[in-house]
């Protein structure tokens, strides 16, 4: 069953000066419980249509349709309400928020979701940090953790909302080569333990390797 | 809550000087703010010795011009015969007092320096009509008042410099004439400016400048329920009554809605020769109000500007994860209005100390018993105003920077250094 399904999708970026076109007719279906990953040189447009699936941004032209809702046709508030119920984002600098402790950027998913009691919001926090083996750091702020226990938080914070989809955005690309690997270790887990679709941005062949799927990307073009 | 407040306490600990200026410059809009709204209400609310301002009305003076030269007029406070002749007897009044404004005179004790204090002459209605407390001795009479007797009451303050201990019966030199002491009264506040005085004596009944003007007031102590347009509208009659009586003398009042409300004294309106246009003067007032806020807030959105442009990825983030664009604007307003409400509490103390030394500073002689009490500066409106003006400020200063916020895109935003 398709998870995501992009269709024609362009992407064109105008100044009043030039014109860059970052993606070209980009058609890409992703089914559910598939661990894809998405190579190419800097600049070919990964990210962008990582955005694009993740509905940070708009083609140009064509349509996403993710879990079979075409997502096109939705307005602010309703992107924000679907991204929340159905997506988790892992970035590579992380983003954690600096003024916010481990539990709380955790807990950033679970404040925009109506009909979760603060109960139910601080055990799901306990469980995904227990199972992220973040737990002793809870109460800790993100300048006190290291690179890799920055990401397992991101990581926490893209699946307590318990999404469908998680986008991975180089996990792994600020970090040395042992936290990078526990870091796939556990998308691959949450992968085949949890049924999540991952789609997941890398330079690093090794990672993309231990995917389900790579697609790869040259100057805005799938080309295998 | 608890994330707004570590979001502050961080912003704190980041950007302290951006966001202590925060606090401080808040801090002085209110307290601005605060001690206007604390003057004006000193000068409208009831207090000792003007405990019924809410029933005072006050006749200050009269215009008189010439019938045949239109543009020949004179005004200012009446001579005692007119000055009853437009307020005595009035329907609805409970008490009519005539007195004068009080000026500065040279007092002198039997064993002390003379010294100046102020002066001011009553009849002995002033101590029905205002509520002062006897402390020694007793009030002047109406006889010793026709006779315009050389007594005298003085402040407990002014008692204490000129005598020392038991003034009552002693005598003093009071503007060049030898005055005794019949009674003591409690100090009274300078805020009380149309009963404050340090030493009182019997006005004069006599002619002073011309048989129109001299130095008197009415103060009229209305009856409780009833509407000072009646008392205006019988007072509006008695001056169509007094024009008759002197257009021999070529002379026609001009009527400016006398006698005045507190707020019209409270206004600070002077003109003996203008009608007060109260309605006027508090559209200035609410336009000064206006300005002390937009200013500052015009200060204090630039700053928030400056600390939500480092917090821009953040909000990126935030959107990502599912926060609307309304949900941003108002989290960015609602941690605002923290910073603002501390702030605002910071001014709000500022104000109330600062009111309980002005008094003090306007009046040093006056006596700590003089000052307005805190629980009249803490009236409710006060509080009102002063978080509503932090809202307010809130609102202004808050309001472009978090819409700017909510319209970033959230993939710009994440990607934002």
């Amino acid at each position: 069953m398709a998870l995501i399904e992009l269709s024609g999708i362009s992407k064109v970026y105008r100044t009043k000066e030039i014109e860059t076109t970052a993606l070209e007719n980009v058609n890409l279906t992703v089914n559910k419980g598939e661990f894809l990953s998405i190579m190419g040189p800097s600049g070919c447009g990964k990210s962008t249509l990582l955005n694009i699936i993740g509905l940070l941004d708009k083609p140009t032209t064509g349509t996403v349709r993710l879990l079979d809702t075409d997502c096109s046709t939705l307005g602010d508030n309703a992107l924000a309400h679907f991204r929340n119920a159905n997506l988790g984002f892992v970035f590579q600098s992380f983003h954690l928020i600096p003024s916010l402790s481990v539990a709380d950027n955790v807990e950033l998913p679970l404040i925009y979701r109506s009909g979760l009691s603060a109960a139910e919001r601080h055990e799901r926090i306990d469980k995904v940090l227990e199972r992220l083996g973040m737990s002793h750091r809870k109460n800790h702020l993100p300048a006190q953790l290291s690179g890799g226990q920055c990401q397992r938080v991101a990581i926490a914070r893209a699946i307590v909302g318990r999404p469908s989809i998680v986008l991975a955005d180089e996990p792994t690309g600020n970090l040395d080569s042992k936290m990078g690997a526990e870091v796939m270790d556990l998308l691959k887990s949450l992968n085949k333990e949890d049924g999540i679709t991952i789609v997941m941005v890398t330079h690093n062949e090794a990672q993309a390797q231990q995917t389900d799927r790579i697609v790869r990307f040259f100057d805005g073009r799938i080309i295998s | 809550m608890k994330t707004k407040l570590l979001q502050i306490v961080y912003d704190m600990r980041t950007q302290p000087v951006i966001a202590w200026v925060t606090v401080i410059g808040t801090a002085l809009s209110i307290f601005l703010i605060m001690t206007l709204v604390m003057m004006q209400q000193v000068s409208l609310l009831s207090f000792k010795p003007e405990s019924h301002r809410d029933r005072m009305l006050y006749g200050k003076y009269i215009e008189v011009r010439s019938i045949q030269q239109e543009n020949s007029s004179s005004s200012g406070p009446m001579s005692y015969d007119v000055a009853k002749k437009l307020y005595d007897g009035l329907e609805g009044v409970e008490k009519t007092a005539y007195q004068t404004d009080y000026y500065s005179v040279d007092v002198k004790g039997p064993t002390n320096e003379k010294f100046a204090a102020d002066l001011r002459k009553v009849d002995e209605n002033f101590w029905q009509v205002y509520d002062y407390d006897l402390i020694d001795g007793r009030y002047f009479n109406a006889d010793e008042v026709d006779a315009e007797r050389k007594v005298a009451i003085v402040s407990e303050l002014t008692a204490r410099r000129l005598f020392g201990e038991n003034p009552v019966g002693q005598h003093f030199e009071l503007d060049h004439n030898d005055y005794e002491v019949v009674g003591v009264v409690s100090d009274a506040s300078k805020l009380a400016s149309e009963a404050y005085a340090q030493v009182f004596a019997p006005i004069t009944h006599r002619a002073e400048w011309s048989d129109w003007f001299g130095s008197i007031n009415a103060a009229l102590l209305v009856e409780e329920g009833i509407d000072f347009q009646t008392v205006r509208d019988q007072v509006k009659g008695r001056y169509a009554q007094f024009d008759t009586e002197i257009a021999a003398q070529d002379g026609k009042t001009v009527y400016h809605e006398a006698p005045f409300d507190q707020e019209t004294i409270a206004s600070g309106h002077q003109g003996s020769n203008t009608t007060p246009d109260n309605s006027g003067e508090k559209a200035v007032r609410i336009l000064l109000y206006a300005i002390l806020l937009v200013v500052p807030a015009i200060n204090l959105s630039s700053m928030l500007h400056s600390r939500l442009r480092r917090r821009v990825s953040e909000i990126g983030v935030r959107r990502a994860f599912g926060c609307t664009r309304s949900r941003i604007i108002l989290d960015i307003i609602a941690e605002n209005l923290i910073v603002t409400i501390v702030g605002g509490i910071i001014g709000f103390v500022m104000g109330i100390i600062f009111a309980q030394c002005y008094d003090g500073l306007y009046s040093s002689s006056t006596g700590d018993a003089a000052r307005p009490a805190l629980s009249l500066l803490l009236d409710w409106h006060i509080l009102v105003f002063a978080f509503g003006a932090c809202f307010i400020l809130n609102i202004i200063s808050a309001s472009v920077p978090a819409w700017q916020a909510s319209r970033l895109k959230p993939v710009e935003a994440i990607n934002a250094k």
